[in-house]
């Protein structure tokens, strides 16, 4: 009888033991049934409704793959790759990356701040960017023709850096952290929420690295030899404070690098240690969000004030000689935006207007000892006003239209209009259509720096580039945790900018070329389970001259995949990321061949919850990889790092802990 | 002077003929009343059966159609609909019909004639309860992301003042906004009430509230004993076979034409506490808690 008793409990048992787990997850389903429902009735504007082609960094991934620059964070995007000429960083948008343009066709904002600068309409996402990762909440990066909204500079993309405040952050919170090429670098940030919802917040950080000894066979020094030593050190330090509170945003920043230039740029003496560059910027703004002023109308708006300063020494010739090189700006402006909804919430309109003075746009250089060569000095204003509708046609269908006039006190006024059609027939599926025209410009730099001792002539008629695209995309939800996008689409660009050397040598820019682009783009993003995620990216694209050749520099072929996996129950996680590059030709006219990069980043808080250890390596099969000169280089490319690694650690002063 | 024999057999008669009528009419009253009343279940798995159990139990002849087995047939008749899940609720019925529906927190029909069970317990009846989990429970948290969750947010903030509880709450755009918002509410809540959304409970919502609370030592409720053992403090809500039984009340209601609350919320609710969890968050569960409880997991 015990016999017959145990025997039907050991078939029994195990039956109610599988039949508990399935009650409890019968209950996860029904929620699950449910959002799926929820999600398609809920109203607000997300991502795939966006008029635009959106991509979202988030900070989980920027600690995850271990992002250190802006640039390796943005790499980590469909169609876009970055690159150094060991003195700034570039950004490459769709195919478009023109060596020795300083991102000016790609406009930066810092919580909305505009932060390419007035001299030469660049930022710099490299280490001399003027936030530390450690301070970025979120990456927004809107690509395509932003410039019905933000005027002059988004002509490829709209990058949108959001950065933390007090409500997210710990009370205190340091990093410390060493690595390749004699780095080390050490980061602090402090916060409070005091009463009435006021947030103060603050970090800094400071960065040396002694560089490397590097190696250019088209370069020769006094002795024969073709290694710069000791001619790589660079040396940076960021500070970034903001008060804020519901709807009102105080913020400022100063930050400042010290870079050597060991490649011999502008027939600089090759290997000696004496040229180099400092660049700061500075900024003061006040901004305010979403005022409701009246029933329909709330207001945005903000002030502010920037500085930027430029010193480069360049040491040449023989006897040697010190070419002082230097530019400052000051400017001030401000920006007006209402919101209203006449025609009910569903189809609000925007209006808006800004103005800007350069009070100070300054360009000097000068023989140290000697001559001065230029000492240039501008002010210009410019003014904007700008109007988007958005119209809800049927239930499933949302056209977005935008115009903006932008005047410049320089070549006069630009106009730029803007069209999206949104249409979701279900939630999970979104298409897009989207057209819309872009300008860039032209800078103080490119229409007087005046130097032709250094054969550079200035070219003060200097006209706008303007940019047509025209987009069709698919966005695709699969569930709550994956989402893809599949889009194509075509640029074409009229007067390019471009740097020329005419027949006697003299280099100047130009309206130039036409050129058009082509290609197909797919973002792939899934948290496959709570602990295990990754993102892939693939672009296809050509880009060419009209009727010529493929411009240089652009791929025809990038891809990344990056995998994410928590381990140890949760106090560890190893991500690895893999970049792509089809071959491109460079400036000089040589190929460049494809290269694919691997790297490994780890975080763990093997004891306590507040403090967190991590490392990366970066390009771990030590793949060979250049990229093009620009035309300030005799080298036809200049290689990128090798493998090369950091390891760090961080610890948070009371709670909320992260978890890695 | 004694009955005659006679009559009292005429009494006795009249007392059968009337009893067999009246126990006859039970039926045939309930048969209307099922004719009359038609039921729509979103899915087939546990919970929907559950509700259906709650609303045969009070109308035994309703017709219940899944909508996992296709179309269903809503007779001509039907005066009243009982739906259960979103999915059915947002479907098109009859304009006719009275709509009641339940479990379907992500959804708010905007039609005169619709009755909603909610799948939240009384305002009331969760702080009192809330109370005696956590006697020193004084600042409540609450996030959401559906925007129908609003009113009651700001009924139950209402409602917590004669508690002297306050009430923390935010509505997010989206998910993702969850760590965010939830490190907001540290070190202003004593506890985290997680609302039925379901696109808060889902597999990617659900353990980041899970990891908060346990990481930050915050207890969080939550509305169906389904997730606790997920690792949530404790639960109080009512049980899908209650919510079954106010969704049949509620349509009894509809046939006569009687006035009711657009929404309905339950007092009848079900505490499952969650003891492991307890500890990890520091709290401590009181005895009456205890006896209280409907289970106790250990």
């Amino acid at each position: 009888m015990k016999a017959l008793l145990c025997l039907g409990l050991f078939f029994l048992l195990p039956g109610a033991l599988l039949a508990a787990p399935a009650a409890e997850n019968e209950t996860l389903q029904f929620f699950a049934e449910e959002a799926q429902v929820s999600a398609a009735v809920k109203r607000s504007q997300k991502v795939a409704e966006a008029p635009a082609s959106a991509y979202v960094i988030t900070a989980e991934d920027i600690s995850s793959y271990g992002y250190r620059t802006l640039a390796e964070a943005l790499q980590s995007v469909p169609g876009i790759f970055s690159w150094t000429d060991r003195n700034y960083s570039y950004l490459s948008v769709r195919g478009f990356g023109r060596p020795g343009d300083w991102g000016n066709r790609v406009l930066l904002l810092i919580n909305g701040h505009r932060m390419n600068d007035n001299i030469y309409g660049s930022f710099s996402p490299g280490f001399d960017f003027s936030l530390d990762m450690a301070s970025v909440k979120r990456i927004e990066v809107v690509k395509g023709p932003g410039a019905a909204l933000y005027g002059d500079n988004a002509v490829f993309a709209v990058i949108n850096v959001v950065t933390w405040t007090a409500a997210d952050a710990a009370p205190a919170r340091v990093q410390a952290e060493g690595g390749s090429y004699g780095t080390h670098r050490e980061f602090a940030e402090l916060s409070h929420q005091f009463k009435d919802d006021w947030q103060l917040y603050g970090a800094g950080s400071y960065r040396r690295m002694q560089g490397q000894d590097l190696t250019y066979p088209a370069l020769t020094d006094a002795n024969g030899g073709h290694t710069a030593y000791n001619a790589d050190r660079e040396e940076s330090y960021t500070l970034y404070t903001s008060l804020s509170r519901p709807g009102w945003l105080f913020q400022g920043n100063i930050n400042n690098r010290y870079k050597q230039i060991p490649t011999g740029s502008y027939g600089d003496t090759f290997n000696n240690n004496g040229s180099y560059t400092v660049d700061s910027r500075s900024f003061l703004e006040l901004s305010m969000t979403d005022r409701q002023v009246l029933d329909a109308v709330k207001l945005s708006g903000r002030i502010y004030t920037d500085w930027y300063g430029y010193h480069g020494d360049y040491i040449s010739g023989s006897p040697m000689t010190n070419q002082k090189d230097s530019a400052k700006a000051f400017w001030y402006g401000e920006e007006l935006d209402a919101r209203l909804t006449p025609f009910g919430e569903k189809n609000p309109l925007l209006l808006g207007e800004e103005a800007e003075k350069t009070a100070l746009g300054r360009q000097n250089l000068y023989i140290q000892g000697g001559a001065t060569l230029l000492n240039d000095n501008r002010t210009e204003y410019r003014y904007a006003v700008f109007a988007q509708q958005e119209v809800q046609l049927l239930d499933p269908l949302r056209l977005t239209a935008g115009l903006r006039y932008d005047h410049y006190q320089s070549f006069g006024g630009n106009l730029s209009p803007r069209v999206a059609l949104v249409y979701t027939p279900w939630r999970p599926s979104t298409f897009k259509l989207l057209y819309g025209t872009a300008f860039r410009a032209p800078n103080l730099f490119e229409r007087f720096y005046d130097a032709p001792l250094n054969a550079e002539i200035p070219n003060p008629n200097l006209q706008p580039e303007n940019i047509r695209t025209y987009e069709a995309a698919w966005e695709q939800s699969f569930g709550r945790t994956a989402s893809a996008s599949l889009s194509y689409f075509q640029n074409r660009i009229r007067n390019l900018i471009d740097q020329v050397t005419d027949s006697v040598g003299n280099s100047q820019y130009v309206n130039s070329d036409n050129v058009r682009t082509d290609g197909v783009e797919l973002a792939v993003k899934a948290a496959f389970t709570p602990d295990f995620s990754g993102h892939l990216g693939y672009c296809i694209q050509s880009t060419r001259l009209v009727g010529g050749d493929r411009l240089t520099n652009s791929p025809t072929h990038l891809a990344t995949l990056g995998l994410s996996q928590r381990l140890a129950r949760g106090k560890a996680r190893v991500s690895v990321e893999t970049f792509v590059i089809s071959d491109r030709t460079t400036t000089a006219g040589t190929t460049l061949p494809a290269a694919a990069l691997l790297s490994v980043s780890v975080r763990a808080q093997p004891w306590w919850e507040s403090l967190t250890l991590y490392a990366g390596v970066r390009n771990i099969l030590d793949a060979a990889y250049s990229v093009s000169g620009g035309l300030e280089h005799t080298q036809a490319d200049i290689p990128q790092d090798g493998r090369n690694f950091n390891a760090g650690l961080e610890y948070r002063f009371g709670r909320p802990h992260a978890r890695p | 002077m004694p009955v005659p024999e006679r009559s009292g057999r005429i009494r006795r008669l009249w007392a059968v003929i009337l009893f067999t009528l009246l126990a006859a009419g039970g039926p045939a009253a309930s048969a209307a009343e099922a004719t009359s009343v038609a039921a729509v279940l979103s899915s087939e798995i546990g919970p929907y059966q559950e509700a259906l159990k709650g609303l045969q139990g009070e109308m035994p002849d309703v017709s219940a159609f899944f909508l996992t087995r296709g179309e269903p047939e809503i007779p001509a008749s039907a005066r009243v609909i009982v739906l259960f899940g979103s999915k059915a609720a947002i479907r098109e019925y009859p304009d006719g019909a009275v709509l009641v529906y339940a479990m379907a927190s992500g959804v708010m029909l905007r039609t005169k004639r619709s009755v909603k069970i909610s799948m939240l317990p009384e305002h009331r009846t969760l702080l009192s309860d809330l109370r005696i989990i956590q006697p020193e429970l004084k600042r409540l948290g609450i996030l959401w992301v559906s925007p129908h969750f609003k009113t009651y947010a700001s009924e139950l903030s209402e409602a917590a003042k004669a508690f002297g509880i306050s009430i923390e709450s935010s509505q997010m755009d989206d998910e993702s906004d969850l760590p965010e918002h939830l490190r907001r509410l540290y070190g202003k809540v004593d506890a985290i009430w997680l609302v039925p959304d379901p696109l808060l409970v889902n597999p990617k919502g659900l353990p980041v509230f899970i990891e908060f609370s346990h990481a930050n030592r915050v207890p969080l409720f939550v509305p169906t004993g389904g997730l606790t053992d997920q690792g949530a403090t404790a639960a109080v809500g009512p049980t899908f076979r209650e919510m079954g039984r106010l969704a049949a009340a509620a349509a009894k209601k509809a046939l006569k034409d009687e006035a009711q609350e657009s929404t309905i919320y339950s007092s009848n609710v079900e505490i499952i506490i969650n003891k492991t969890a307890a500890a990890q968050v520091g709290l401590k569960i009181p005895e009456e808690a205890l006896w209280s409880a409907r289970q106790v997991l250990p």
